[in-house]
């Protein structure tokens, strides 16, 4: 890609009400952790500059959203464009690890990804500062998990303690630059197509 | 006991039945209004109907009276402090709360408090290894927070900024409140210095005091008195308690997590409601939850019993968060019910339809009223593939416009802003405008309907113009193919920038008057016009408008699926009657289907004879022709 115009990386953070969606957030963001998160209602997003490559700077754009599942009827407009979709579970709450799967199959049908074999997920279990005898999700099973998702990677994380979140983040900046990078080439090669269309579009309209 | 009368409002006369067949059961817990221990004066102990169960009165009254109280070095203490109400509720958990042996209290009374469920956040204290990067608890000092318990500090506005305003406004609160005195002993309303409990009639008068600002003490009351509240209150009588008792049975069932699964999102909200206020705190209460957290729990779970059809739906928690602020328990339900009925159909249900109905309802509005507002959030829509732009321009120059090929698309494929602008209609407000623009807000909800949140919010989009401005938001329009690309990546950018804008915005808002002085009350600002009759005709063509286009796409969307590809609408406009060429589809859509959703008439706002909509609706097609003669 040889564009010097900014990057702009778009990432999702999904999963259940009360995994730990916006302190993550606030966490890579900010290196901050709070106690006095509201729960979040529709989305929000906060930006960090990331560098890439040693020179190159690029956007990430990282939208945080309400877990209730009603919303995801909302989320539709802004799952589109997105460049790496974020899992996120709770290790201390079995439900939260099940939805996992349906979280990311949600994500699929309203991004319209173009290869969603390909497209990048990372799956976060957070909370992991809890004491042992409150979780309820093994490593293993989590790994059996990402690894039936289609070797997703996988991170526990502690958003309180912070443990593991800059390299979750670092990983789903990777992927979502990949992902980003492979987007404008088929972008570039569609592109041409669409000025056909729009030519042919205003020839009609001269002969008339 | 008399059969419930099933309100137009309510979708679920099947509970009502069920519930008053229902023998009353003995209640575990109380009942009644939240009891706050010590808060003496204010709740009358169990007094159903006092109304003002935690802003107190009389530390207003003290304060008003002496607005001048708040400058100087101690300000803080005097500011709410120095009342003995108030000072009975801090000092249960001010100053040292950070000593160790505290801590082990806390930790093990967080432990009792939570149970089950509300593990994401009870080992708060278990923090010491990170405490470096852990924000501090908030401080118990009386002084840093207002008069109904939030703290005045958040993150856009320091609590030195609020001391300077507070002066200020606290000035305005008093003569406000002068007049709406005057103005009840006008219309012979007594009241014997306790707060009204009847309002005078409706009229231009009224509504502009309202707009001004109901006193906050009596808040409560009049918001009560102007949504009806006593209407479906005596219609429904004991239904509250009923549904207590429901809850009392449920809290003993089996598998109950599996038979009301609403039960563990709320449990997961409540202390993420309010958690910047004193009453809502976790640790405020040494002997278990805060009696608030324990009334906003009843509410929200007595509410998802009453109508299932919503159940809960986040953002409900801060409606009902608010609602105890300042009316008791029942009460605080039905105004709840209320809003979610009345106010906002729709808008908590399950699918949530009612939102985006809202939305597209406020698209409308923005586009007739603030087009340059519009021309930053009209949507330049990608097709499926989010690769592959092809383009749905609404752009007001292009030469389609007029067609109505696409001329509703937008109600359908909400633009992206309408995450941010939703969450403004779904908590009314709450948690979005600092507290005081926030009431007021509410003040003129429950006089004049939710035309209002659709004044307000335009009116704060209005004020955000210059915020977008500011930005480099606007690149011109680009209208050539060759300039496709760089459209993809600025429409992206504006995106981000105006949500980012229209996020951070209206939380700055910490002076009321800025919203109404400037705009609400400006008669020559077009969308003061707008009434209910407007909304409710507006909210009935989204929905309609919805409706058919969900069809549709739907159609569009599947044949796209069997041709593998997404398939490009081309919508140059320029293949005149020719609508089926308009898809790049083999699949059969039907003709009538087509028919329907390419005929369909953009909105008509009601001109008024004034003609100031008609004027502006013709400035707008000016402003529009004369853009379209400079760039040729």
């Amino acid at each position: 890609m040889s564009s010097k115009k900014k990057t702009i990386l778009k990432v999702i953070i999904l999963g259940d009400s009360g995994v730990g969606k916006t302190s993550l957030m606030h966490r890579y963001v900010n290196d901050k952790y709070s106690q006095q998160y509201k729960a979040t209602i529709g989305a929000d997003f906060l930006t960090k500059e990331i560098n890439v490559d040693g020179d190159r700077t690029a956007t990430m754009q990282v939208w945080d959203t309400a877990g209730q599942e009603r919303f995801q009827s909302l989320g539709v407009a802004f799952y589109r464009g997105a460049d790496c979709c974020v899992l996120v579970y709770d290790v201390t709450n079995t439900k939260s690890f099940e939805n996992i799967k349906s979280w990311r199959d949600e994500f699929l049908v309203h991004a319209n990804v173009s290869s969603p074999e390909s497209f990048p997920f990372v799956i976060l279990g957070n909370k992991i500062d809890i004491e042992e005898t409150k979780k309820v999700i093994s490593v293993k099973s989590a790994q059996d998990l990402a690894k039936s998702l289609g070797n997703i990677p996988l991170f526990l994380t502690s958003a309180k303690s912070s443990i593991n979140v800059d390299p979750a983040f670092e990983e789903i900046a990777r992927s979502a630059l990949q992902q980003n990078q492979n987007d404008a080439d088929a972008f570039e090669e569609d592109f041409n197509d669409a000025i056909n269309i729009q030519l042919d579009g205003e020839a009609d309209s001269c002969a008339c | 006991m008399t059969k419930a009368r099933t309100d137009s409002h309510f979708h679920d006369a099947e509970v009502l039945e069920d519930l008053y067949d229902s023998k009353p059961r003995k209640l575990g817990f109380p009942v009644k209004s939240p009891s706050v221990p010590n808060f003496h004066g204010v709740l009358k102990s169990n007094n159903y109907n006092s109304s003002v169960p935690l802003f107190n009165a009389s530390a207003v009254d003290r304060l008003q009276a002496d607005p001048g109280y708040s400058q100087g070095g101690s300000s803080a203490n005097s500011l709410n402090g120095d009342d003995d109400a108030n000072l009975s509720v801090i000092d249960m958990y001010g100053g040292d709360f950070d000593s160790p042996r505290k801590e082990q209290t806390m930790k093990k009374m967080d432990t009792l408090a939570s149970g089950k469920g509300t593990d994401h956040n009870t080992d708060r204290i278990s923090s010491n290894t990170v405490a470096s990067t852990i924000e501090t608890p908030i401080r118990k000092n009386v002084g840093s927070f207002d008069r109904y318990g939030f703290r005045k500090q958040t993150t856009y506005i320091s609590e030195g900024e609020y001391d300077i305003w507070w002066t200020e406004y606290s000035q305005y609160c008093v003569r406000r409140k002068g007049k709406w005195e005057l103005l009840l002993e006008k219309s012979g309303l007594s009241y014997a210095g306790d707060s009204p409990t009847r309002f005078p009639a409706r009229s231009e008068k009224l509504k502009r005091y309202v707009r001004k600002g109901i006193p906050a003490e009596w808040r409560g009351n009049a918001w009560w008195y102007f949504a009806k509240g006593d209407e479906i209150l005596n219609k429904n009588k004991g239904l509250y308690d009923k549904l207590l008792s429901r809850i009392d049975q449920i809290k003993v069932q089996k598998n109950r997590e599996k038979l009301y699964p609403d039960l563990e999102i709320i449990e997961r909200d409540l202390h993420r409601t309010f958690p910047d206020n004193i009453h809502f705190q976790r640790e405020s209460f040494q002997d278990g939850e805060s009696t608030m957290i324990k009334s906003l729990r009843r509410v929200l779970v007595a509410f998802s019993l009453f109508n299932p059809k919503i159940g809960y739906c986040q953002s409900m928690n801060f409606l009902s968060g608010l609602l105890l602020l300042f009316l008791d328990e029942e009460k605080a339900f039905w105004m709840l019910v209320i809003i979610t009925s009345r106010y906002l159909p729709g808008v908590h249900n399950v699918n949530l339809e009612g939102v985006n109905v809202d939305q597209g309802v406020l698209m409308l509005c923005v586009k007739e009223y603030l087009p340059e507002i519009w021309s930053y959030i009209k949507p330049f829509y990608k097709t499926q593939n989010s690769n592959r732009v092809t383009m749905v321009s609404f752009s007001s120059n292009s030469s389609m416009h007029s067609k109505g090929t696409t001329k509703n698309e937008f109600l359908y494929k909400l633009p992206p802003v309408t995450l941010c602008t939703a969450s403004w209609f779904m908590s009314c407000f709450v948690g979005v405008t600092p507290i005081e623009t926030t009431l007021r807000i509410w003040d003129c909800m429950f006089y004049e309907e939710s035309n209002f949140l659709f004044k307000a919010s335009l009116g704060i989009l209005k004020m955000s113009e210059q915020t977008l401005n500011k930005g480099k938001l606007h690149s011109t329009s680009l209208n050539h193919h060759n300039q496709l690309r760089s459209r993809k990546v600025s429409q992206d950018e504006s995106d981000m920038e105006l949500f980012q804008a229209l996020q951070t915005f209206p939380k700055k808002l910490l002076n009321p008057n800025d919203l109404f002085e400037k705009i609400i009350f400006k008669r020559r600002i077009t969308f003061n016009n707008l009434d209910q009759e407007e909304i409710d005709r507006c909210r009935k063509f989204v929905k309609n408008q919805r409706n058919k286009y969900k069809n549709y796409i739907e159609a569009v969307d599947s044949s796209q699926y069997s041709n593998g590809r997404a398939s490009k609408y081309d919508d140059t406009g320029h293949n005149n009657g020719n609508n089926t060429n308009t898809f790049n589809t083999s699949t059969p859509i039907s003709d009538t289907m087509i028919q329907d959703v390419l005929s369909s008439e953009g909105y008509g706002f009601k001109k008024g004879i004034s003609g100031v909509n008609w004027n502006n609706s013709i400035k707008e097609r000016v402003r529009q022709i004369r853009k379209r003669k400079d760039k040729e």
